[in-house]
């Protein structure tokens, strides 16, 4: 005990020492390439992991099906593709998003990953599986007694270079000033002479090319896999966040803390149980949490939203007569409908009920959630678990469980800017698939449970055309509410916390309580409507709640029509309906993710979606109908406004 | 002791000094005036005051409390309310609801029983707007949603209230209306702080006048000792020739 170390002891520290070096330059690696883009345009590219998942499996395909030398492969993906591709991303959609709301920006980049994703499963069939071998495998060396492998030198080697690089490239020349100021003032920038948009650009094209290098370098040591390399960009964003999404150093601090803690972990840490199976994959989540609690409070600026106009809430005498015409023809088309045609426009409905839990938080008040799906599992979980013969307690819980759970997530993130809150769910998602709902205790050892249809009040909505009917009215009655929360104080509040956070302030508002509250409802709503699909399906399984479930619940429901109910309808029917094509044009991956990907990255910026446009066209054809349409506010009021202060200085 | 009183404030922006050890202080009934040239720190005095600019030294003190540690909607609740110099209304809100959100959420915390619908009305009232109560702020030109900003504002029942740029953007006829509206406040006990371009607007209705220039307090006095200071007429010659 008092002698010296074991030698093999040390060895052994050292090689997970060099593991973790090594993970930790990819993670640093590809979480500057974030801060780059999210410090020159202002835009958190969600869909960072997801460009470096496209371009390693385009690596695959030059360097393993064609054949290419690997240096040539590699020049032509890191030099040439990979900032093409950064560079038209900016170009034709990242561009328009200036002045755009955190939560527009959000959309437009999670509709890029979704549309990468099936790009990626369109082209490389996931089906197929795909190696990628490491840089001269299985050659290595001995340094320290630790044997090193030459890919495993030439990451490091990598993060040292991309660091040199960003630090001579940012201090030292003349555009890499111009990048660092471009997001302080772009009209100043313009009136010294150089071009911001140019440097915006350059800067999507740097970003998208370190995302290629560490897709390209980490898809040898993981998997050559869509959502694994996609899913890069959570542990990216945890190690950014070290840096505040502004410091490239402390970034690299972050990715050296976040690979040595997995190594280590890896390599010391020998929990057994199957609820310590997750943990090293949510690590990352984990570190995420500690440096949310740990960052100071953000600043509150006063931000000019390009303006976006939101539909006018309906009557309560409106929402009653919509509620009563759902559930009428929810009733007609159920007589009509085969049992499976119900369980899939069923499906249609219940996505909807998820998607109208976005309406409160993300339409009226401003606030992304990326992790809706997650709630939607709880619930379902809480159903299974508690209401055996479907007691209406099941439903209860199921609602309550997703909120208190929502509350937990959504405090480290209350005091910060609303990007973050979105971060921290999709990491939350990301933490509870591997956590929770793979966990062989929560659904059974990847098998599903049963969840049972409500028995209510001597109702027994246990056949299917009477579950359909259920559905609608669970649908009607939370729209009803949803509207009547917004004709209320509370709503008023969410409006004006979404139109403008310092004013709200300054009028004595906590935002960290109205956010707080809003995101409970949310998570609430989404957890019951989880309940209510799973008693829809018959059984909860673990891969019906993953965090890439969500993302096309949002998306959906802002093209749908963020918000209003109207909407969330639309969003949901489509989103079954998607199911059902992919079913039919099995030969296409990823459909689903390609479709709405593509819609959400074409009009993600209008909030108000398709169900504004029908209610438009209807109002021509039927003035008299109204009520949910909008005075489009006077053009040019914002270039007043401009005006007006320019005049005033 | 003044309702209002800032103490050596100093805000650095990097290299930048937006404010050097600036005094002021504004007292309840009176107009105070605070101009200076472009970028002389006005706002950034006001973000300062109201907690949302931290400064890098220096106290802001209102009813004797130090307010170091307290955020916006905190200090909002202890009676400081404002206007912004670049609108931040909410457009997708009504006039009504706008103010009535103000007086909703001071309902929420005070210990006195406020009945937001009568508070709305009144400041409806207040500042001329009931024409216009059920319109969209965002559909309404800059003259009447500044009186929006304003009206909503009151609904929390301030006791001192900061106004960026009252009056830009206003045509006449509003102009000579807020003057007047300034003045009932005020008599009724309000402290007004007033950042203003219009130098006639601000002579005729302050009492006492600030005059901030690069960052620096470089005059305090009645409308007619600032008229005479040699420093601020040299300030506002030297950078729009135009103005004082």
């Amino acid at each position: 005990m008092h002698g010296e170390p074991d030698e093999d002891v040390v060895t052994q520290f050292l090689q997970y020492t060099v593991l973790g070096i090594v993970t930790g330059a990819v993670y640093a690696i590809a979480a500057t390439g974030l801060v780059v883009t999210y410090s020159t345009s202002g835009i958190f590219n969600i869909a960072h992991g997801a460009i470096g998942m496209v371009m390693a499996f385009l690596y695959w395909e030059l360097r393993i099906n064609h054949h290419w030398p690997a240096p040539i492969a590699l020049f032509i993906v890191v030099f040439v593709a990979a900032p093409l591709l950064g560079a038209v991303i900016e170009r034709t959609l990242m561009r328009r998003l200036r002045g755009a709301s955190v939560a527009q920006s959000l959309v437009v980049t999670v509709g890029l990953l979704v549309l990468l994703l099936g790009v990626g499963e369109a082209i490389w069939k996931p089906t197929v599986a795909r190696e990628l071998a490491p840089f001269f495998d299985p050659k290595k060396f001995k340094l320290l007694g630790v044997f090193v492998s030459w890919h495993d030198a030439i990451t490091i080697l990598v993060g040292i270079a991309v660091a040199i690089f960003l630090y001579i490239f940012l201090a030292r020349t003349r555009i890499g000033i111009a990048m660092r100021a471009v997001v302080d003032d772009r009209n100043l920038l313009s009136l010294n002479g150089a071009q911001p948009d140019r440097v915006s650009m350059l800067s999507w094209a740097i970003g998208s090319s370190l995302a290629a290098i560490a897709g390209i370098l980490l898809a040898p040591k993981l998997q050559l896999n869509h959502i694994v390399l996609t899913l890069l960009v959570v542990n990216a964003y945890a190690a950014a966040m070290v840096g505040r999404l502004r410091s490239l150093p402390m970034t690299y601090v972050g990715g050296l803390i976040l690979g040595l803690a997995e190594s280590y972990y890896i390599g010391y840490i020998h929990l057994t149980g199957s609820w310590w199976i997750g943990l090293r994959p949510s690590l990352p989540t984990i570190m995420l949490f500690v440096v949310l609690l740990l960052l100071p409070e953000s600043r509150l600026r006063a931000a000019r939203l390009a303006g976006a106009v939101s539909p006018r809430v309906p009557s309560r005498r409106m929402s009653l007569t919509g509620a009563v015409i759902l559930v009428g023809v929810a009733a007609i088309v159920s007589q009509f409908l085969g049992s499976g045609d119900l369980i899939r426009v069923g499906q249609g409905l219940a996505f909807a009920l998820i998607m109208l839990s976005l309406v409160p938080l993300t339409g009226y008040g401003g606030q992304v959630s990326l992790c809706q799906m997650t709630f939607a599992g709880l619930g379902a979980f809480a159903m299974a678990k508690l209401g055996v013969n479907g007691s209406i307690v099941g439903l209860v819980v199921a609602a309550g469980l997703a909120a208190a759970v929502g509350a937990v997530i959504a405090l480290p993130a209350l005091r910060l800017q609303g990007l973050y809150l979105a971060l921290s769910t999709m990491a939350f998602a990301a933490l509870m698939d591997y956590m929770f709902f793979t966990n062989q205790h929560v659904f059974g050892n990847f098998g599903t449970l049963p969840v049972a249809r409500l028995k209510f009040l001597g109702l027994h909505f246990t056949g299917e055309k009477s579950y359909f009917v259920l559905l609608a009215i669970a649908f009607a009655g939370l729209s009803m509410l949803v509207m009547w929360v917004r004709r209320g104080p509370f709503g008023r509040r969410l409006s004006a916390m979404r139109d403008s956070q310092v004013a709200c302030a300054t009028i004595g508002m906590s935002l960290a309580r109205t956010k707080l509250v809003v995101f409970m409802l949310s998570a609430a709503m989404a957890g019951l409507a989880g309940a209510l699909y799973g008693g829809l399906k018959g059984s909860a399984g673990p891969i019906d709640f993953q965090m890439f479930q969500s993302l096309p619940i949002l998306l959906l429901a802002v093209l749908g029509g963020i918000t209003t109910a109207s909407g969330a309808l639309i969003g949901g029917l489509a989103f079954a309906f998607l199911g059902v094509l992919q079913a039919h044009v099995a030969s296409i991956g990823g459909l689903t993710f390609l479709l709405t990907g593509l819609g959400a990255v074409s009009i993600g910026r209008n909030p108000n979606g398709l169900s504004f446009m029908f209610s438009q066209r209807l109002r021509r054809l039927f003035p008299r109908f109204s009520a949910e349409t909008v005075a489009l506010p006077e053009p040019g009021f914002d270039e007043e406004v401009e005006r007006v202060a320019a005049s005033a200085g | 002791m003044p309702l209002l009183q800032v103490d050596q404030v100093g805000v650095r922006f990097g290299g930048l000094l937006a404010l050097q050890d600036v005094d002021l202080s504004a007292d309840e009934g009176e107009i105070t005036g605070l101009i200076g040239p472009n970028g002389a720190g006005k706002t950034t005095l006001f973000n300062v005051i109201t907690g949302l600019q931290e400064p890098t030294g220096g106290h802001v003190a209102f009813d004797a409390a130090e307010l170091q540690k307290e955020k916006p909607h905190e200090r909002a609740r202890r009676g400081i309310a404002r206007t912004f110099q670049r609108l931040e209304v909410f457009g997708s809100l009504t006039t009504r609801e706008n103010i009535m959100v103000a007086a909703e959420i001071r309902s929420g915390w005070s210990k006195e029983k406020v009945d937001a619908r009568a508070v709305t009305d009144e400041v409806l009232d207040t500042v001329g707007l009931e024409r216009q109560a059920d319109q969209r702020v965002d559909t309404m030109p800059t003259g009447l949603a500044r009186l929006v900003e304003l009206g909503r504002a009151l609904a929390t029942a301030p006791r001192l209230l900061l106004l960026d740029e009252a009056s830009s953007g206003l045509t006449s006829t509003e102009t000579d209306f807020m003057a007047g509206l300034l003045r009932r406040l005020s008599a009724a006990g309000l402290a007004v702080l007033l950042v203003e371009h219009d130098i006639e607007f601000v002579m005729s209705l302050c009492t006492k006048i600030h005059v901030l220039d690069f960052g620096k307090l470089i005059a305090v006095g009645t409308p007619k000792e600032i008229q005479k200071n040699k420093a601020v007429q040299a300030a506002y010659l030297g950078s729009e020739g135009d103005a004082a």
